[in-house]
């Protein structure tokens, strides 16, 4: 169900679904679209460009792969739906809700970070 | 107002770190304590609602244990997992269930052993794909998402959030059976560990072993009871099942919808309101709640709880009097609804609130999703 969007995260892009019956774009990935019900979809890239509107700094560590710390954070797309994901090459000290911030990506994973010509 | 069940027996067994006890004894001995409350037997008995707790594996035919070890053949059984709501929602179903017919004496019961039976509460959420992907590990970063944005949003302050651990650690000082009664001051809070900010380790509820029993039944019945009957003058729930891709998840709107919807039913509204326990697994809940059941204007929470007087005794609107999750004990809510009935009682001592006669009690769980509601009074 959710190749498709780790495929293009590998090749460095973001692409999300958009409902073939409402023409509703969405996230997280599902068979089934959350407003119309239709099981139809294709698969559509999207800008990467949003803004964080909520973060947290992790300080407590709660797996030894994931070194505190780090920022995970909610980023509002550019084109509406809304990502969990991780705010990176920035300062955590230097993340506030508003800030514009692009995806990039890290073996693989889409992550945001500062966007450049951003405030 | 509804008021057509009432909740007549709260039992709670010892609370903390209790190494030996299983969730089966620790059960007992609440429903055993609720059921005495009641000044009922366990042949009065004739519904079995249960709350899994995390070291219960048996997950949703918890009742069906439970049932099979008390020796208990209901009309009515059945086990709901809606975390910190689900102690509100248990009791609606056992009233409904009672003013329909379909049972008359009806015991609600979670027992847990988080503390000592090696509960993990780090796991990540998700649909679709694993939060944990991104490092989203625990339930104190959902309230953090919270809790930073509402502080973007009206300037609210962790000094602010200290202000409901440093109060519910005051009122979990008039408590005997709190956990954590040991005094704190602001200072103390500001100084606690970050677990992930804006959250230090004082914003965040305990982790406890323990047991909590209701017996709910009609009000006819509940006159014949030992202490007669807390009535159910309003009930209501909201949920908001969707998380991020609903713009407004991080506000937790269903919690709003709850109470309002519990409001309406006992035809009240929030000035109406003596005493509340609003669910506490992080301070920001408190917060929130605040504004959700309309004692302040949304945003406006900070301020208010500030200095912790409108909410402690004598104040505007004195809130979780036995300590909360935060405080007297993590049983995820099923507590407050005890302090609740108690409170109505007027049986607190020196926790009471002076001339209580109508409390609100909340809860919400999962990942922010799910929300309960309930009226008691007289």
């Amino acid at each position: 169900m959710n190749g498709p969007f780790w495929d293009a995260a590998r090749a460095g892009e973001l692409r999300l679904q958009r409902c073939a019956g409402c023409d509703a774009l969405r996230y997280p990935v599902s068979d089934i679209c959350p407003n119309c019900l239709s099981l139809d979809h294709r698969w559509e890239r999207v800008s990467g460009d949003g803004e964080v509107t909520s973060f947290g700094v992790f300080r407590h560590q709660y797996r030894p792969e994931w070194p505190v710390p780090y920022t995970v954070a909610l980023i509002r797309l550019a084109e509406g739906p809304t990502l969990i994901s991780n705010v990176i090459e920035c300062p955590p000290e230097d993340v506030y809700v508003g800030m514009p911030v692009s995806a990039v990506f890290e073996d693989g994973i889409p992550k945001f970070a500062p966007r450049r010509g951003g405030r | 107002m509804w008021g057509k069940a009432a909740i007549v027996g709260v039992g709670a067994s010892r609370q903390g770190k209790l190494p030996g006890e299983t969730p089966l004894s620790l059960a007992h001995e609440a429903l055993t304590a609720a059921l005495d409350d009641a000044g009922l037997e366990k042949g009065d008995l004739d519904g079995l609602l249960t709350m899994p707790g995390t070291t219960s594996p048996e997950g949703p035919k918890h009742y069906l244990t439970l049932g099979g070890h008390l020796g208990i053949n209901p009309k009515l059984a059945g086990s709901l997992v809606a975390g910190g709501s689900t102690a509100g929602q248990l009791v609606q179903q056992a009233a409904l269930a009672i003013d329909a017919g379909m049972a008359s004496v009806v015991a609600c019961v979670f027992a847990d052993t988080a503390r000592t039976g090696g509960s993990r509460f780090d796991a990540p959420a998700g649909r679709g794909d694993s939060w944990g992907i991104w490092g989203m590990f625990g339930n104190a970063a959902n309230s953090a998402l919270t809790a930073q944005r509402h502080m973007a949003l009206h300037g609210t302050t962790s000094e602010q959030l200290g202000w409901v651990a440093v109060t519910c650690r005051k009122h979990a000082s008039l408590n005997e059976h709190a956990v954590m009664r040991e005094s704190i001051s602001l200072a103390d809070h500001q100084a606690s560990r970050p677990i992930v900010d804006p959250l230090k380790k004082l914003d965040c509820c305990l982790i406890s072993d323990g047991a909590v029993a209701f017996i709910v039944t009609s009000p006819d019945r509940a006159e014949h009871c030992r202490k007669g009957g807390v009535r159910l003058w309003g009930m209501g729930q909201g949920h908001t099942l969707q998380t991020f891709e609903h713009p407004e998840w991080w506000y937790l709107p269903h919690q709003r919808d709850a109470i309002h919807r519990a409001y309406e039913m006992a035809g009240i509204g929030p000035r109406d309101v003596d005493v509340a326990q609003l669910y506490d697994n992080f301070t920001i809940s408190v917060l929130l709640w605040l504004e959700h059941g309309g004692f302040v204007e949304p945003g406006e929470s900070g301020p208010f709880v500030e200095g912790g007087e409108r909410i402690t005794f004598g104040g505007e609107l004195p809130i979780n009097t036995a300590g909360g999750n935060l405080s007297e004990s993590y049983m995820q809510g099923w507590l407050h609804v005890v302090e609740g009935v108690r409170q109505i009682r007027g049986e607190c001592g020196e926790r009471q609130v002076e001339g209580a006669e109508v409390c609100l009690v909340t809860g919400r769980g999962m990942t922010l999703n799910t929300a309960s509601a309930l009226v008691l009074g007289r």
